[in-house]
């Protein structure tokens, strides 16, 4: 929930949390605009780009799935669809695929926008079902069509940039889509659209009953979750050089995506973020332990699982609501040891509803 | 009961809602079968019958949540059947259920500002606590006695603040029709006191009322008109009185 960062800001004395969190906010952008210059150390720098791409797909996965509820197990098709899309093009018109980035993202939303108008008639597991059919029917297109070169993949034209520049600019590039990932989310959370998406997440049939037109909400959802993924594809394909359906149209990423999420906290704004920073170091690091063995699939399975178990709501909300819960009691010490419970506080003719109502 | 305050001769007068012959089936049973009736305007209406006898299925096709297999709904003489269910709510439209629904995990303040007026891509864009709505929110919480609760989460309100939380709901677009499921079911009796005050202030104010109520105390109090429904359809109607002595009415809540 976005009530997590409110309830931190409040715990923390309303406007100076604000003024705090900017800050912070702050103080981390110019470290990441720094950090390629100062530290020339190439494991970490791609650790960093594939970090930025996780939280442009965990925090776009989060409008649609944190926000809304519906959860899309299929979410690395759009960074496929967005890759392909930039390929394709950057060979045809040879053109920077930095340049073609925009048409990468609008490529995944026009096609989200039109799956979704389909798949988002349905709830629940079934959509989570459909969710992952559409990745591997995205995959067997990619496979099998002639324009994509099937399984022998595509090279793109290499960077043109000096090589003592190496990676930095891909670092930048995916950074800045990042930021973008972050504020889209962080602006939908603040808006009546995201208000309205959380409604639906709670209860769908009541939103629509009060005035919430609960299509043009869920769809607008689901493109505006892709549309930087769209766009990352694009950079990442270019970074990669060369992309390959499986590669690209993979399960894997989609799990990453959710996991990151799920440990940080579903529905807050930075909670992806959060997860983003913990999963895909986790996954690197597996990488250089264990070589190219499959056992980051056994990590990520663990971690899925304690998450589960222990942190059902994820990281960021837990926190909040411990700090909540600190304040709650303390300012009932202020009131020399009053009851807090909401019932009890309540209107006279209130005071037995809560037990009535459970009995009903 | 207020006699002044009903309309001469109810169902001549312009209907604020009309349902024509309205059907409805799940499977082989008929929920819904040939239902019409008037709800006359400036009404507190009531919707009466025993249980199964179609009350929630017909508030559910007029809102839009279920789609009827024939008939019309007229709203100020306009069809909405065919209409989803937020244009509805636009039309004038407004409902609580029966038992409260609420978005739990968001504050009370947010559980009312949440839809829009119409569709505008602009308006989606707003910031969501603001404007007009944040005001009439503001009022409405502070009438139904929940204005100190508005950053606490719906979820942790007591089962009766729930209820007055919908009822705030309903009313946050200025509806020219609300629909009651049971506003006083699960309650304790101050509160359902509290609640016919309530809606008598809020019909006061140009809000009609159809209520669907189990208690006769509080449906004889507050109605004007009733409609009494049986097997799907409308078997008897008109003042509270006339139809408590009807003996179609007697037969059907007796006789089953």
């Amino acid at each position: 929930m976005g009530r997590a960062s409110e309830a931190g800001s409040r715990a923390a004395g309303g406007g100076t949390g604000v003024r705090l969190r900017h800050a912070v906010v702050a103080a981390a952008a110019v470290l990441a605009a720094l950090f390629p210059l100062a530290v020339r150390n190439d494991f970490f720098l791609n650790m960093l780009i594939l970090t930025c791409l996780l939280v442009v797909l965990s925090s776009g996965w989060n409008v649609v799935s944190g926000y809304a509820g519906y959860v899309s197990l299929g979410h690395s098709a759009f960074l496929g669809v967005g890759a392909y899309t930039v390929a394709l093009l950057a060979l045809r018109w040879q053109l920077s695929p930095f340049l073609l980035a925009p048409l990468g993202a609008l490529a995944a939303a026009v096609l989200a926008a039109v799956v979704g108008l389909v798949m988002m008639r349905a709830r629940g597991h079934a959509f989570v079902i459909m969710t992952i059919a559409f990745l591997f029917i995205m995959q067997l297109v990619t496979l099998n069509a002639s324009f994509t070169n099937g399984s022998h993949g595509l090279t793109l034209p290499l960077p043109t940039w000096s090589r003592q520049w190496q990676n930095v600019p891909f670092y930048y590039a995916m950074a800045l889509l990042a930021a973008l990932s972050v504020g889209l989310s962080a602006w939908v959370r603040r808006t009546k659209f995201g208000l309205g998406l959380l409604a639906i997440r709670e209860d769908e049939e009541k939103a629509a009953a009060m005035g919430v037109p609960t299509g043009i909400y869920k769809v607008s959802a689901f493109a505006a979750s892709t549309f930087l993924v769209g766009a990352a594809g694009g950079v990442y394909a270019y970074y990669l050089t060369f992309i390959d359906p499986l590669g690209l149209f993979n399960i894997i990423v989609s799990v990453q995506t959710v996991l990151a999420v799920m440990l940080g906290g579903r529905g807050t704004v930075w909670g992806p973020v959060l997860g983003a920073f913990v999963v895909e170091p986790l996954s690197e690091l597996a990488n250089t332990y264990f070589g190219a063995s499959q056992v980051h699939l056994v990590l990520f399975g663990a971690l899925m699982m304690l998450v589960v178990l222990f942190l059902p709501r994820g990281v960021l909300p837990t926190l909040a609501e411990r700090l909540e819960r600190r304040r709650r009691l303390r300012a009932a010490a202020a009131e020399a040891g009053a009851p807090v419970r909401l019932a009890e506080v309540g209107e006279g003719g209130a005071r037995q509803d809560g037990r009535e109502g459970a009995m009903t | 009961m207020t006699d002044e305050r009903r309309p001469p001769e109810a169902e001549e007068g312009g209907a604020i809602l009309e349902v024509r012959a309205l059907r409805k089936r799940f499977g082989g049973v008929a929920a819904v079968d040939d239902c019409s009736f008037r709800v006359p305007r400036g009404s507190v209406t009531g919707l009466i019958g025993p249980n199964g006898s179609g009350k929630t299925t017909v508030f559910n096709l007029i809102t839009g949540m279920l789609r009827p297999d024939g008939g019309e709904i007229l709203l100020e003489g306009r069809r909405i059947d065919g209409l989803p269910p937020w244009e509805r709510t636009w039309r004038g439209l407004g409902r609580t259920f029966q038992i409260a629904r609420l978005f739990r995990e968001m504050t009370v303040l947010e559980n009312v500002v949440v839809p829009l007026r119409d569709f505008r891509l602009r308006r989606m864009a707003e910031s969501a606590v603001a404007g007009e709505e944040r005001r009439r929110a503001g009022e409405l919480l502070e009438r139904v006695g929940l204005a100190r609760f508005c950053d606490e989460l719906a979820g942790r309100l007591s089962y009766g603040q729930q209820k007055l939380l919908e009822l705030a709901q309903a009313l946050v677009l200025r509806p020219r029709l609300v629909l009651l499921d049971e506003p006083a079911s699960g309650v304790n009796p101050r509160m359902i006191e509290r609640m016919a005050e309530l809606i008598r202030e809020f019909h006061r104010e140009g809000t009609d009322f159809l209520v669907v109520e189990h208690n006769m105390p509080l449906v004889m109090d507050l109605c004007d008109h009733v409609l009494v429904l049986a097997g799907g359809r409308v078997i008897a109607r008109g003042s509270p009185l006339a139809v408590r002595s009807d003996p179609a009415v007697l037969e059907a809540y007796l006789g089953g």
